[in-house]
């Protein structure tokens, strides 16, 4: 009987478990603890009339499917007490969110819009390579630099053939048209660690794989869909392509973005931590995206065509370490906010230098404390006195 | 060489400092440098060329 009672309870809990698959699957927000007492406020939660899809807002939470999870806006996210759930997928594990609940407020209340990117690992903590190849005959390969250094590395290139044992260097594989999943085996937590891949016929390849990789011009040859990076170290001048157009936890270095713009293409959500000092070009040519990461607190300068053909941007927000702006903007039809936290004036280089977004319609808040200084001082005069830009200090 | 003109910006008339050889200005008396600057009249101002070019505009991809 009791053993009855135990399997009827366990019955229970499945269809609770699966209730909130679909609620998930929906696109409603799961709580943290995912009982029968919440579960009619989740599904309250499904937006309705949507088909299930979540409405992009001031923050949005993303996962690597490019999945809007949650989303919220200003004032709804200073009310959060708790970040929302992540999908679960099969063969990955939920790590985090890209910023914490305490700083997701604090963007929140300096007007900060934010797509805040969910991390995954892949729960066997090996490097999975999912391809579609397209056309027969073709080779594919595997540059394995040494992410364990000198380790014995696997390659299992997922079509039943055996598997491939190597130190380092570059593996190739014949492969007929279809999908395949490629396991690569070392520890991948060790530094030193670039997988760069070469699939010539592949479409819609994503890499899962955890930690840190050294950033590398070849990776942007894995079909130009992103890798599942928590960290990007890196201090070559190269191109990082696609890749990291939809990774979590990246705080973009220097010269990470390359030159020449297009970086970002048409990428609609780009979720990494920010810009920690001035990239020239970082968002340049992005026609897609209504948010930006955001320049990251300690960051001095916002550097040449920031965000030049940024045509859907809306909102951009400097932080109050930033003392000189040269020219970020043009193109920016859509630009209606500019919210400068600088503690001093910034040296503006140009007064086109923010008249050249072309927005017709442009409000640039500052700190009540500077505003009569902004009136008066080299180049933000004129920016003032620009009829479709309006100047507050409501800051 | 340093050139002065006024421009007119919506009901207001600035004094627009530029090189002609497209470098950077600096502002004497603050040691702020500039691509170009505008001040409103009477300027407070002095301006002299730096040896810093002023970066060019690029064509847009399709001008190539």
């Amino acid at each position: 009987m009791s053993s009855t009672i135990k399997q009827a309870i366990e019955a229970l809990k499945g269809r609770i478990a699966d209730a909130y698959t679909a609620v998930s699957a929906k696109g409603g927000t799961l709580p943290a603890t995912q009982d029968s007492a919440n579960l009619p406020a989740a599904i309250n939660s499904i937006p309705s009339g949507g088909g299930g899809v979540v409405e992009e807002k001031d923050i949005n939470f993303i996962d690597h499917t490019g999945t809007i999870v949650a989303s919220y806006t200003l004032a709804e996210a200073l009310q959060l007490t708790e970040l929302p759930a992540p999908i679960q997928y099969d063969g990955l594990t939920f790590i985090e969110w890209q910023f914490t609940l305490a700083e997701i407020q604090d963007f929140a209340q300096h007007n900060t819009f934010l797509n805040i990117g969910a991390y995954y690992k892949a729960t066997d903590e090996l490097l999975h390579l999912f391809v579609n190849i397209e056309t027969d005959n073709t080779e594919c390969s595997i540059y394995l630099y040494g992410a364990a250094w000198n380790s014995l590395e696997t390659v299992d290139w997922g079509d039943g053939s055996t598997p491939t044992s190597v130190g380092r260097g570059t593996l190739s594989h014949i492969y007929n048209r279809g999908d395949y999943e490629i396991i690569v085996s070392s520890d991948l937590t060790k530094a030193g660690g670039m997988y760069s891949t070469s699939f010539p016929s592949a479409r819609n390849t994503t890499a899962y794989c955890l930690y840190k990789i050294f950033a590398s011009p070849y990776c942007t040859s894995v079909g130009g869909y992103p890798y599942a990076i928590r960290e990007i170290v890196t201090n070559r001048s190269t191109s990082f392509t696609y890749p990291f157009s939809l990774l979590p936890n990246t705080i973009i270095t220097p010269n990470l973005l390359g030159s020449g713009g297009g970086t970002v293409g048409s990428t609609k959500y780009i979720c990494n931590r920010g810009i920690s000092s001035a990239i020239n070009y970082a968002y340049e040519g992005n026609i897609a995206a209504r948010i930006l990461p955001p320049i990251v607190e300690g960051a001095t300068a916002v550097a040449s065509r920031t965000y030049r053909d940024c045509m859907h941007l809306q909102r951009v927000v400097l932080p109050s370490t930033i003392t000189s702006i040269s020219a970020i903007f043009r193109y920016n039809y859509s630009l209606r906010d500019m919210y400068i936290y600088s503690t001093q004036i910034p040296t503006l280089s140009s007064a086109g230098a923010i008249t050249g977004c072309e927005s017709e319609n442009l409000t640039i808040h500052v700190l009540s404390s500077l505003y009569s200084g902004y009136e008066s001082d080299t180049n933000w005069a004129a920016v003032a006195a620009d009829s479709k830009i309006t100047l507050i200090g409501d800051l | 060489m340093i050139v002065q003109e006024q421009v007119e910006i919506g009901t207001k008339t600035f004094l627009h400092t530029y090189s002609d050889a497209a470098v950077k200005i600096e502002q004497v008396e603050t040691g702020r440098i500039y691509d170009d600057a505008m001040d409103v009249i009477p300027c407070q101002y002095s301006y002299v060329e730096t040896e810093q070019p002023i970066e060019p505009e690029q064509p847009e991809p399709d001008e190539n």
